[in-house]
């Protein structure tokens, strides 16, 4: 870690959701949209020293493409002191609104890069037996076949989940910690008293960003993952029906802490 | 029965259904910085509002460059009353996954299917994006031949560079706009707001298509086209007609509807640019595009006279933007977008009186010692040391010279008024300031060309290479390139050579693979447009109305992107040229008589000297 006593070093670290369709930009897209919106926010950034200067503000880790962030981090280094929530409020107005910044904060030291500091991902899968695509009798005979009388209940669910993942090591190694609740229960209409009920689990699965040398040799690899979820997910007949990322965070002293935490916890250290 | 059409709109799963897999979604998505449509609840709560959707039939990161599509966009959604959406060419993943879901073609800010549009405008900037108007008609649901739709709205229309030939589109547009977009659109939106206010007020229908209706519809359709027609610039192919003479030129015009203008109409002008700003806070894109930059459009037309230079007559007369204005408004339009490179464009920008004074502003502020200044079409005998070396002070990114011609014999046949001397000058100073990517621009096939002329562009070539190793430093000379770029000529409309003829393919073919064997091969990267693609250019842009049938029939083959080196199907033009007995050399090679009446005499361009 670097020391700057130089008062001229001001790093500003944020927290941006990327969302809906904004899903289908890729990394060097968001990127340029932050970039920009610093450029005409009229903030004074720092430029790098290349041969086209562009601001210095770096993204953490990049996102599949196709999936939803309620944390994306950027920093960024400032040529000016600006008020966190002045920051706040003038990036919002130069971003484009799928982009949301939804914390700031000032850092007195440099921290290690933003993509090399986090080391746990949190995503968040909504599972669910989605019925709203099944028009036809042939289908909901055919499901009826495959479905159980009842949806899981939350703690079948889980250890069904969990017998999958002991049985993959290769994954499981992947995964720091799981969490399975809000188990949302729906029963069909009444004219298609037939089916089975359906309903929503929430899924988060904290992987590992980077290999940590006492708790896992290998990171998290997020299409892996679906896929295999997945295909155990179509044999209960049940499928992910939406995929966010929720947070970023470091291990410190066994704890995790969010990358937000972490810049003001610097700060003061 | 009511006149609001519902306003139907794809809803966010159908698009994530569509976007799933396809090559760059983020084509599809909108929501940039800068879009300045009306939300779908105020064109929901409010009535009788003009909805446009302005399309650019390609691509969205070539559309998205387009200063036309951003000016018109500005000025529609700057009215209250009026809003805009756009609308790009899909790619062909995209539209194959829209004819799997059976969905049909939505514009970009609120998804509203195009044929709940009151108005479809097209930029129609070059011919061969021709086919691409008629896909996107088609994927919108509607018939592509103007008489076979057979409700009120939407009207489709279009304009752009193409349209001062308005016969080979003529069958599937309602009407045209010829020349400057900025009055005549706000009128037609005007008038047509004003047709569907009495409409509503006579409680009477738009949509037509059960069959007792349809002859009202199109009625109240030909007398909405009759208000439209007022407008300055626009015209509307039903109105008039082409009689040919039996070798198939054309005998006289004819104007098929009672009370309406005569011909010629008259283009649209604007009498000062600088009653309409320039855009300063465009729609930014999430994706890179190919000019990923701020454009600020400092004159229109051109006082040059390039005999070639289509875009050099019809956007007479020269109009010049205010300095003074200028100056804040590029200084405004850099802090609103965040944009690092900003564009001074026209077609000549160097003959821009006050340029100098001009970069002087830009360069010279603090604030943008990070900007890039480019202009783009330098011409070299303006480009002098001055200005010259206000722009190499920025960032070195090419630098972009069009000589037209290898030797002066055709250069002064062409009017291309420049010399080899002014050339070197040019390079001298930039190869000085160690500018070392040079891009030069050449025409072959152009009328009394000799082998001599053709071999010319390789001593010229040799020529700059010579200087180059002598004048740049070491390390400089190690990134020195030259891309040469060949067009075949092909004569235009409201040209000087506009009755000229065409080379032959082989004569091209020929002359190009003569300047491939000639160049020198280290320094220089050869670029040239497929011949095949020049003589269909050609035969487009000097196509009359039977033109219109080719187009209608080689969409119906599947040609679309004509634009695109890997789409682009020689085959099927010339077969549906062949199928309709319709021979494309008399378009292209044949050199048409001087009293010979033209399909695009129907325009009045305001150019007051006979042009040949």
């Amino acid at each position: 870690m670097m020391n700057h006593t130089d008062s001229n070093f001001i790093f500003v670290r944020f927290k941006f959701s990327k969302l809906k369709e904004f899903k289908y930009l890729s990394h060097l897209d968001i990127l340029g949209i932050v970039s920009r919106a610093l450029l005409r926010s009229g903030i004074k950034v720092r430029f790098d020293l290349s041969f086209n200067p562009k601001p210095k503000a770096a993204l953490s880790n990049p996102i599949p493409l196709g999936v939803e962030s309620m944390a994306e981090y950027c920093d960024v280094e400032l040529k000016e002191d600006i008020g966190t929530s002045d920051f706040m409020e003038i990036i919002n107005k130069n971003l484009p609104d799928l982009i949301r910044v939804t914390a700031v904060s000032r850092v007195y030291d440099k921290l290690p890069n933003v993509m090399s500091q986090a080391d746990i991902v949190l995503y968040e899968f909504i599972i669910g037996r989605d019925r709203g695509d099944i028009d036809s009798k042939a289908e909901i005979n055919q499901m009826q076949e495959i479905t159980p009388e009842e949806f899981y209940n939350v703690e079948d669910f889980t250890g069904i989940f969990k017998d999958w993942l002991q049985k993959n090591p290769a994954i499981s190694g992947t995964i720091y910690k799981d969490e399975i609740y809000n188990l949302e229960k729906k029963y069909p209409q009444r004219e298609k008293t037939d089916m089975a009920p359906y309903g929503n689990y929430k899924l988060g699965i904290y992987g590992y960003v980077k290999v940590l040398k006492e708790n896992n040799n290998a990171i998290f690899k997020f299409n892996i993952f679906k896929q295999n979820l997945t295909g155990m997910l179509g044999q209960l007949n049940l499928n992910v029906k939406s995929v966010f990322k929720k947070e970023l965070y470091l291990i410190k002293n066994g704890k995790l802490v969010t990358l937000i935490d972490a810049a003001q916890f610097e700060g003061q250290g | 029965m009511t006149l609001n059409k519902k306003l139907k709109t794809l809803p966010y799963d159908k698009l994530e259904k569509l976007l799933e897999g396809v090559e760059k979604p983020g084509r599809y998505i909108g929501h940039e910085f800068g879009c300045k449509s009306k939300s779908l609840k105020y064109l929901k709560d409010n009535n009788n509002i003009a909805l446009s959707a302005l399309v650019f039939p390609d691509v969205y990161e070539v559309g998205m460059s387009n200063l036309g599509l951003q000016i018109l966009y500005d000025i529609i959604n700057s009215s209250l009353l009026n809003s805009a959406e756009r609308v790009f060419s899909p790619w062909s993943d995209f539209e194959q996954k829209l004819a799997d879901e059976k969905i049909r073609l939505f514009s970009l800010e609120n998804r509203i299917f195009l044929e709940c549009f009151d108005l479809i405008g097209f930029n129609s900037a070059h011919e061969m994006l021709s086919t691409n108007i008629l896909n996107i008609i088609s994927l919108s649901g509607l018939d592509i031949v103007s008489e076979r739709r057979f409700s009120l709205f939407p009207l489709v229309c279009s304009g752009g560079s193409s349209t001062y030939n308005p016969w080979p589109l003529s069958k599937f547009m309602d009407f045209l706009v010829i020349g400057d977009g900025e009055e005549a659109v706000t009128e037609i939106l005007d008038i047509i707001r004003d047709f569907k206010r009495r409409l509503n007020e006579m409680n009477v229908s738009e949509s037509g298509s059960d069959g007792g209706h349809t002859a009202d519809i199109r009625k109240l359709k030909r007398s909405l086209l009759r208000e439209i027609s007022v407008v300055d610039g626009v015209f509307v192919p039903e109105f008039y007609k082409i009689i040919y003479n039996s070798n198939c030129t054309i005998k006289r015009f004819e104007v098929t509807e009672k009370g309406v203008k005569s011909l010629p109409v008259k283009k649209a002008s604007i009498g000062s640019l600088d009653s309409f700003a320039p855009v300063i806070s465009p729609v930014i894109p999430n994706i890179r595009t190919v000019h990923d930059r701020l454009n600020i459009e400092i004159m229109r037309g051109c006082s040059r006279g390039c005999a070639f230079c289509q875009a050099g007559f019809t956007y007479r007369p020269v109009r010049q933007r205010n300095v003074n204005d200028l100056i804040e408004q590029s200084k405004n339009g850099l802090k609103q977008t965040g944009y690092e490179e900003i564009s001074f464009t026209s077609l000549s920008s160097t003959d821009y009186k006050k340029l100098p004074v001009l970069l002087d502003a830009i360069t010279s502020q603090p604030d943008f010692e990070k900007i890039s200044v480019s202009l783009p079409s330098v011409r070299l005998d303006s480009f002098n040391k001055e200005i010259m070396e206000k722009i190499m002070s920025g960032r070195k990114t090419g630098l972009t010279f069009a000589p037209e011609a290898g030797s002066q014999r055709l250069r002064d046949m062409i009017k291309k008024d420049l010399t080899d001397e002014d050339l070197f000058e040019s390079l001298g100073i930039a190869f000085s300031k160690g500018w070392a990517k040079i891009k030069l621009y050449f025409m072959t096939g152009l009328p009394a060309e000799t082998d001599d002329d053709i071999l010319s562009i390789a001593s010229l070539l040799n020529k700059i290479i010579t200087k180059a190793r002598s004048e740049l430093s070491k390390k400089d000379f190690f990134r020195f390139q030259v891309s040469v770029s060949i067009n075949a000529f092909c004569p235009k409309p409201f040209t000087p050579m506009q009755r000229q003829a065409q080379d032959s393919l082989k004569n091209i073919r020929r002359k190009i693979e003569l300047i491939n064997a000639s160049v020198p091969k280290r320094f220089v990267k050869l670029h040239w447009t497929s011949p095949e693609k020049s003589i269909i250019e050609c035969a487009l842009s000097r196509g009359d109305s039977r033109v219109s049938d080719v187009i209608e029939l080689v969409f119906k083959k599947g040609a679309k992107f004509d634009n695109w080196t890997d789409f682009f199907n020689y085959g099927k033009w010339l077969g549906s040229f062949n199928e309709l007995g319709i021979d494309p050399g008399f378009y292209t090679e044949r050199q048409y008589d001087r009293n010979e009446i033209l399909p695009w005499d129907v325009i009045d361009i305001g150019f007051k000297e006979k042009l040949t």
